[in-house]
């Protein structure tokens, strides 16, 4: 370790003992740092001096100090005498802490935000085209407008620019009027007022835009003008007046054009910017997905918001989460299938169960009704009629379902979806006080449509012949669904032995108004016991339906080669196998061109048929 | 201002969108709003120009 090379006063032995003094000090702090004040006694000092044969008494010491002031200081205690001095060989410094500038005193007290003067920017009076596009200009303001361009002085000037079709030269920025030589003087010259930029031309670069409808202006200053000119660019597009419009085309008009905006969500009727549409994740839409399953059937939007989202009805933010559930599932179209109507928003995901008969496929039922598809007069306005009645067929019975046909079309409403390919729809039944969820499956370019699901109601209250009526109601989701109540009746009514496949007639009692004709019981159509439905080869061929049906009916003609039947019973007989139409049963009798189906001269509105005319 | 006649295709212009735009960005309107209530707006409107 360097030892500290320490001039002293004094003469050569104070010299010495100096030097002694501050080597014994030095030796004794001698881990302390350089600068740090070494404090002994001077009475510990002259004892240990006489250990090492430097014989110093306490005032010979003090006295070293005081002649040596640069380098030792003196301290009186209250009962000892201190000699201070350092490694470095300086008397010791009082010291303060500088804490004005600690990081930890800055932390706590930041340096206040400096005020920064905001630039002002010139403000454009005249709204750029797509300014107007998206944003209405209520009424006046272009009056609002013209009153504080008037007040404007005349530096700030708004003229037309025409629209820049070609290519400009570069950006330059030249004076127009005087030299610059003449603008120094006029500048050294002129009023404090005067000191408005001289007027000069602004060259806008070129910028190929397409020519809107809207002229572009740009913030010129003139001041050479004496008198102020305005030309706000007013909209090329009027305002259009639509009161001799009907809703219809004023409500296709607003979709066509507000569809193809992708600012704006749309579902249904209903509007909104998408993007104050709530949003759903990847896990809201799991759950979605998982509450349907774990419910068996289609739900609502309105359920599943309350249910699932926690969304509470009544609440100002529900309509709109249902209009999310809405908007954002229709756009999950691997997951979700829109199965609702305008009013009554029913929502399914794959894996649900089918809803009505399994007896049949749904595609073979749609098959099975492809001639309402096909005939142009069983198309009907959606939602034209306000009630309709039925009788219900052998067929429909069974099945469960209802033909989509003229009547049905006119009474229920169209997909509100593209691409919807059924609804689910309620029809309550007031006598039972039972609602049930139907299907109503579109019908297709080549196949019908039909109604599914009302197995429970059929089998509970009604024959095949009964009459039934649907009426709707204000939603256009949910119908109510009534028979005609009658005293009970007890009959042998056939019906189809699902484990045999064969036909047979049980004893049935009904309490529901039934149209004879159209009833199937064992008094008129014994034949039909023990009977096979025909095969399927024979059943797709309507022809062949109505000579077996003939034949089931079995009553001979008088000369034993043919049948006789009347349309009414023919009607009842061939709907056991397929639907068949009235009119449509009509037409095959009346234009069956083999001749093995002829008007029956004796029988008011009877048929015959002979056969060996068709297979 | 035009008169959109009833034999005509009714088409909405561009000002016709702004105005239904801002009418969809109003706050204080229940959201969210039908067809029904944009052709009431339409209608109702006050024309300018």
């Amino acid at each position: 370790m360097a030892s500290t090379q320490v001039a002293f006063r004094g003469s050569v032995a104070d010299k010495e003992l100096a030097d002694q003094l501050f080597q014994v000090m030095s030796g004794f702090a001698r881990f302390s740092s350089y600068d740090a004040p070494i404090r002994l006694s001077t009475a510990a000092l002259s004892e240990f001096m006489g250990t090492i044969d430097m014989e110093a008494t306490p005032e010979k010491l003090q006295s070293l100090a005081k002649s040596n002031s640069t380098v030792f200081a003196i301290e009186v205690g209250d009962e000892e005498t201190f000699i201070v001095t350092t490694r470095a060989g300086r008397s010791p410094v009082a010291t303060s802490t500088d804490s004005d500038h600690t990081f930890a005193v800055r932390f706590m007290t930041p340096l206040p935000k400096p005020e920064r003067t905001t630039p002002v920017r010139p403000r454009v009076v005249a709204p750029e085209s797509s300014w107007i596009r998206d944003v209405f200009v209520p009424t006046g303001s272009l009056d609002v407008i013209a009153a504080s361009a008037a007040a404007v002085p005349a530096a700030a000037r708004v003229v037309e620019q025409a629209p820049v079709e070609t290519p400009a030269p570069e950006l330059t920025f030249e004076s127009e009027s005087t030299p610059v030589a003449d603008r120094v003087e006029d500048e050294v010259l002129a009023e404090p007022e005067a000191a408005i930029p001289a007027p000069r031309t602004i060259t806008v670069p070129p910028v190929m835009v397409q020519p809107t409808s809207l002229p572009q202006a740009a913030v010129t200053p003139d001041p050479v003008a004496s008198e102020p000119v305005l030309s706000v660019p007013a909209p090329s597009v009027p305002v259009q007046s639509f009161g001799g419009v009907d809703d219809v085309r004023l409500a296709t008009a607003i979709g066509d054009r507000l569809r193809m905006d992708p600012r704006v969500a749309n579902f249904g009727d209903d509007w909104m910017l998408e993007e104050r549409v709530p949003r759903l994740g990847r896990n809201d839409l799991r759950r979605l997905r998982e509450y349907l399953q774990e419910q068996e059937q289609p739900l609502t939007d309105e359920v599943l918001a309350q249910d699932v989202l926690g969304g509470r009805p009544g609440s100002p933010d529900f309509e709109q989460l249902r209009f999310a559930v809405n908007f954002r599932l229709s756009r999950e179209h691997r997951e979700f299938d829109f199965v609702g109507t305008r009013n009554q928003r029913f929502w399914s995901t794959g894996s649900l169960p089918q809803i009505g008969t399994t007896r049949k496929k749904p595609t073979e039922i749609a098959t099975d009704y492809r001639v309402i598809a096909e005939d142009p007069s069983q198309q009907a306005e959606p939602r034209s009629v306000a009630s309709i009645d039925h009788v219900l067929t052998f067929y429909e019975y069974t099945l469960g379902l209802l033909p989509y046909d003229r009547d049905l079309q006119g009474l229920l409403p169209a997909p509100l979806m593209p691409n919807q390919r059924s609804s689910v729809l309620t029809f309550e039944c007031p006598q039972s006080y039972t609602t049930y969820l139907v299907e109503l499956r579109y019908p297709t370019p080549n196949r019908g449509g039909f109604i599914l699901g009302l197995d429970d109601f059929y089998n509970e209250n009604l024959v095949p012949g009964a009459l039934l009526s649907i009426e709707r109601t204000e939603n256009d989701g949910h119908y109510l669904v009534r028979h005609i109540q009658e005293k009970p009746t007890s009959a042998r009514m056939l019906e189809l032995e699902d484990r045999r496949q064969r036909y047979v007639f049980r004893p049935t009692t009904y309490a529901c108004g039934v149209f004879d004709d159209y009833l199937l019981t064992e008094d008129r159509f014994g034949n039909l016991a023990q009977e096979k439905p025909l095969d399927e080869k024979s059943r797709r061929r309507p022809e062949s339906v109505v000579s077996a049906s003939f034949d089931r009916i079995g009553r001979k003609l008088e000369t034993g080669t043919g049948f006789a039947a009347t349309f009414n019973e023919l009607f009842a007989v061939t709907n056991i196998e397929r639907p068949f139409a009235e009119g449509y049963l009509r037409n095959l009798l009346d234009s069956d061109e083999s001749g093995a189906f002829a008007k029956d001269p004796d029988t008011d509105d009877g048929y015959t048929y002979v056969p060996g005319s068709t297979s | 201002m035009s008169d959109a006649t009833t034999e005509e295709t009714v088409q909405l212009n561009d000002v016709d969108i702004a105005y239904l735009l801002s009418i969809l960005r109003d706050y204080n309107r229940p959201q969210p709003i039908s067809t029904q209530q944009l052709i009431d707006e339409l209608r109702t409107r006050t024309p300018r120009g």
